[in-house]
């Protein structure tokens, strides 16, 4: 395997090099290939086994190019022809090197190479899922002979079918080992491998066992040939035939952007934006283009036959089909019935934390105006209301952008693969590549990042995290007195802390703080937070803090003011804006939490609730109490797209439009904005949300609803929300920078993609009014943990993307997406209960118990589980408070029947 | 099962020779195919919890190498050459004889009993005593029909 640490295209040094590409002088930095070169002059040399994103293997020999070199001794003397060719991808630029890469030698080698390659693969491309864009194909049209002298019969491979998402058919293969690289170096692990040799080499996993990690995906991408297609996608089209539409991820809150690729309307796959991730020729790009698997293989839960896509009304006992109109007239009838029996405060808004942020713009708007209170909220998932306040105070402080690169980072708790898998990648890349400390902090590590040569963990007990991070805080301003608690509390020694606190201090230019906010449903955030932002204040202005939430509009959400207390401007520019007279008051105080709204509606509190997307009401731990509360409200508007447990207790129901019909903008964790992008409209009788709303509120006697189109409502939103933003709502369509100058559309034309400037999209800190004062509020005490009972251990948890999720359960291959349920257990406490890596175990909580996977790894600390919830249908619903569990292993005849 | 549970100081000992745990690799494969006879999945599990690397990593290593046996081999382990040499000298016979003898067939390498395991191998450095075979780890050469009879009659 090639050397994984250095990657010679992002490990340029400083000193020029110049030296003549095609008898044209170019320069670049010592330690420079070829091959980045040349992509950055314009000049394309094939290659297959080299991959922007990967380390250089060196191994399928087509990037080979001619050179002559100087004669050190001469330098006057011309160049002389270097004995044999070499290969761009690995040969370092020299001065006065002369590379020719179109030259008679070059194009004998790459026609050379092109017959080796294809001595053992079939020429069967009309029966191939890859034909159209297939680069091997490709290459032969434009690099290769034309006609076969191979004779013999060709080497065959028996097929195996060991993933489910994934095909790998042998014979196609080419041994570039592009997917084992992807697997050992982004994706965590080395999973696959190159197996036998000679010509009985072949590519595979341990076992014919699957490719399981959340990123595995992206290998489909990256085969440059029809070795590895993606199973659910095979045989369903060929790809000229298929519309793309630039778009985002609803599930990621990395912010990933996609493209769906769809025919007649359907849709048959989504794929990263760059249409031919195998074919990606530019330099220094990071890993941005790949996808999780449910991004993947999961965007298509419109589909689903518990699709309703009528809007319906309750009469009598059921829900009866309508027209929209209709609807619209019986919803706004029923809330400002409601609204006059119970008062305006007995009303309250839900927003999907998956609605654009024109959809929670026009939520903030409609109960701010419409209504009349402060009821419009996001989030259902917290712990507490107190924990949602923290994490509010969180996105006060975001600042962070890792597009900027780091020096150093700090991680507190998270299990950022399984919450934001891009983004997490995107980090451990960058801190791979520049070899760059991750020092990770808190009662959970991510076991992702252990490829990092640079980490560090600091582990301790789940109350103890705010703790720890206000002493190291103390201890960075020089006061060393609690280094000694801090070390009682990491169980390292004293002399540890103090190298961590030097290598803190020491951290030149700019660095992150990167804080979860999802573990334990956030239920030590109130005090986390605060803890958060003091370190970052005591490390001083070149550190970004950057708090991580699965949601994926958590910030775009926040930033429109779609949660009690807050605006999406300044008071004075809302009032202009929504048309308020100045001695009306704009309601900002007293809004219900999302957290407590099932408290409230059992209470009598709440009586009319309208929510933008069941999946909130779904995100609330306790279904059961979920539902019991819905049955008590006099009336329940609910704008979703399925037939579900919780919609078919609407008193009215709009059919909502799906991630694939509706636009609108999403912001990531950093900030950043990326357009969803409707494919063509809505299905059926389905309507957008923000034409519901605008429908509802006009129809309750409100003018400030006159919007013709969705860019109305983003024209309004923008101008409050981010000032100073210049970018415009068509440009956001541009799923990202444009992409390589080599990849064409399997149609031929070459599509033009504007100019793009990621600058003009981004809303930062600055534009939002937020706060850019070091943080100097006090960190509240955390209630000491209560000792577990001989045998338990004390539970934490964190949200899984491949776990219970509203969206996914109407996936077409949900049950193949969903991930096996787990737990991670500390070495120590693995030796105590006889576990090994990898073994079943039972895991009790409560009356109930699961049977799960043990992960034996330092994740949790000693003493503690950590469990992904929402895998395997465990309910933790006393989520909030501590939880222990019991853990024992399988017994061995149970062993046997798995 | 754990194979190697009870080698532990040994295997201690081994990885310290090396700068890193990885580098062991092929002597910890050897210790469990000398041990068990052959190198089952398992035991490529355990060895790579060992080293610290994926399994995936060491059947890699496993595969590459034709001396790893991936499949139980018999109480005695007929390796027999069929090099240059050894082919001129009549190791296909010699081969035949000894099939037939146990029911070797394609597809079908140990005798019913679990005695006697067959493999053909390169050149084992015996050419001057052509045709020539391995059982076990000791070499015999000069292979006539009597001479094998005699041969793998004294292993039991």
């Amino acid at each position: 395997m090639a050397d994984q640490t250095v990657h010679p295209s992002l490990k340029p040094g400083t000193e020029d090099i110049r030296f003549f590409l095609n008898d044209r002088e170019v320069v670049g930095k010592k330690g420079e290939t070829i091959i980045t070169v040349a992509a950055r002059e314009g000049v394309y040399i094939p290659h297959y086994c080299w991959h922007p994103s990967l380390s250089v293997a060196g191994n399928c020999r087509l990037c080979l190019v001619e050179v002559h070199l100087p004669d050190p001794r001469n330098p006057d003397a011309p160049a002389k022809p270097a004995p044999k060719p070499v290969i761009g991808c690995q040969t370092p630029i020299s001065n006065g090197l002369r590379v020719y890469t179109e030259s008679k030698v070059a194009q004998e080698c790459q026609q050379g190479m092109m017959e080796f390659l294809l001595v053992n693969h079939p020429l069967d491309c009309p029966i191939c899922d890859r034909g159209g864009e297939c680069q091997l194909q490709r290459y032969s049209m434009e690099y290769g002979a034309g006609h076969t002298r191979m004779a013999d019969e060709k080497r065959k491979f028996h097929k195996p079918q060991a993933d489910p998402l994934i095909d790998i058919e042998r014979n196609r293969c080419i041994m570039c080992t592009r997917c084992v690289r992807f697997n050992d170096e982004v994706g965590g692990e080395h999973v696959m491998g190159v197996f036998d040799r000679g010509e009985g080499n072949y590519i595979g996993t341990f076992g014919q066992g699957p490719v399981s990690n959340i990123l595995s995906g992206n290998i489909i991408d990256i085969c440059p040939v029809g070795c590895l297609t993606s199973r659910p996608f095979r045989f369903k089209a060929r790809v000229w035939e298929l519309a793309q539409t630039q778009s985002t991820s609803i599930w990621d809150a990395s912010g990933a952007k996609v493209t769906h690729w769809t025919r007649n309307r359907k849709l048959m796959r989504t794929t990263p934006p760059s249409r031919k991730a195998h074919d990606r020729y530019t330099v220094n790009e990071d890993t941005e283009e790949f996808i999780d698997n449910i991004t993947r293989f999961g965007s298509d839960f419109g589909l689903h036959a518990d699709r309703w896509d009528e809007s319906r009304i309750r009469i009598g006992g059921t829900l009866i089909p309508g027209a929209f109109v209709e609807a619209v007239r019986q919803a706004a009838g029923s809330l400002a019935k409601t609204k006059v029996n119970h008062g305006a405060d007995s009303i309250a808004v839900l927003v999907s934390p998956r609605a654009t942020m024109e959809e929670g713009f026009l939520a903030a708007k409609f109960a701010r105006t419409v209504i009349g209170n402060d009821n419009v909220d996001w989030r259902m998932s917290f712990a507490t209301a107190a924990s949602a306040d923290a994490a509010s105070l969180a996105f006060q402080h975001a600042d962070g952008d890792l597009n900027d690169g780091f020096s150093a980072v700090v991680l507190v708790n998270g299990d950022y693969l399984h919450q934001v898998p891009t983004f997490a990648m995107r980090v451990k890349e960058y801190a791979r590549l520049n070899n760059k400390p991750v020092i990770m902090i808190g009662h959970h590590h991510d076991a992702y990042f252990s490829k990092c040569a640079g980490r560090r963990q600091y582990g301790c007990r789940p109350a103890e995290t705010s703790r720890a991070l206000e002493l190291l805080s103390l201890a960075i301003k020089g006061d060393a007195a609690g280094n000694g608690e801090l070390a009682k509390i990491f169980s390292v020694a004293e002399s540890e802390v103090a190298s961590l606190v030097d290598l803190l201090k020491g951290v030149a230019g700019k660095a992150l703080l990167i804080q979860s906010l999802e573990d334990m449903n956030g239920a030590y955030l109130p005090s986390e937070v605060p803890a958060a932002l003091t370190l970052k204040a005591a490390l001083g202005a070149t550190w970004k803090y950057i708090p991580v939430l699965r949601d994926r509009n958590a910030f775009g959400l926040y930033a429109v003011g779609a949660q009690p207390g807050r605006l999406p401007g300044s008071e004075e520019a809302v009032r202009k804006a929504w048309k308020i007279n100045e001695k009306a008051q704009i309601p900002t105080a007293g809004g219900q939490h999302a957290r407590d709204l099932v408290a409230a509606i059992e209470e009598g509190r709440i009586k009319g609730l309208l929510a933008l997307g069941a999946d909130v009401l779904y995100s609330y731990p306790d279904q059961d109490r979920l539902l019991a509360a819905l049955e008590k409200l006099e009336t329940f508007v609910v704008s979703d797209l399925f037939n579900s447990e919780i919609t078919r207790r609407a008193t009215v129901f709009f059919a909502a439009a799906s991630n694939l019909e509706r636009d609108g903008v999403m912001a990531d964790l950093e900030g950043n904005l990326a357009r969803l992008k409707d494919v063509d409209g809505p299905t059926g009788g389905a309507r957008p949300d923000w034409e519901t709303l605008t429908g509802i509120a006009t129809m309750m006697g409100s003018t400030a609803f006159a919007y013709e189109s969705v860019e109305d409502v983003f024209n309004e939103m923008i101008r409050l929300v981010a000032p100073g933003f210049r970018g415009s709502f068509t440009g956001l369509e541009l799923a990202g920078p444009a992409n390589d100058h080599s990849v064409q559309d399997p149609g031929g034309a070459r599509r033009r993609t504007p100019a793009y400037n990621p600058g003009d999209y981004r809303v930062d800190g600055a534009h939002l009014r937020w706060s850019s004062e070091p943080f100097a509020g006090a960190i509240p005490a955390v209630a000491a943990e209560a000792p577990a009972a001989a045998g338990q251990f004390l539970l934490t948890w964190g949200e899984h993307v491949q776990g219970d999720d509203y969206h996914l359960n109407h996936a077409s291959i949900a049950h193949l997406l969903k991930a096996k349920p787990y737990v991670e257990v500390h070495p120590a406490d693995a030796a105590t209960l006889a576990l090994e890596d990898g073994k079943r175990a039972v895991l009790t909580v409560g009356t109930e118990s699961i049977e799960v996977t043990a992960r034996v790894r330092k994740g949790p600390a000693q003493g503690t589980l950590y469990f992904p919830a929402g895998l395997g249908g465990l309910k933790l619903t006393g989520l909030g408070e501590s939880l222990t569990a019991g853990l024992q292993p399988a017994l061995e005849t149970e062993l046997a029947s798995v | 099962m754990p194979v190697l549970a009870h080698r532990r100081d040994e295997i201690e000992r081994l990885c310290a020779k090396y700068p890193s745990r990885r580098s062991a690799l092929l002597p910890l494969l050897w210790m469990v195919q000398e041990q068990e006879g052959w190198v089952s999945q398992d035991s490529m599990r355990e060895v790579a919890d060992i080293i610290g690397c994926t399994a995936a990593e060491v059947y890699e290593v496993v595969s590459f190498y034709t001396m790893y046996n991936q499949k139980p081999t018999g109480r005695h382990h007929i390796q027999l050459c069929h090099t240059l040499a050894c082919a001129i000298c009549g190791s296909a016979e010699a081969g035949e004889y000894i099939k037939n003898k146990y029911g070797f067939t394609h597809g079908k390498s140990m005798s019913d009993d679990g005695r006697f395991s067959i493999v053909e191998v390169e050149c084992i450095g015996a050419c001057s005593n052509a045709p020539a075979m391995l059982v076990g780890e000791t070499l015999y050469g000069d292979l006539t029909p009597e001479s094998i009879d005699s041969i793998l009659g004294a292993h039991a």
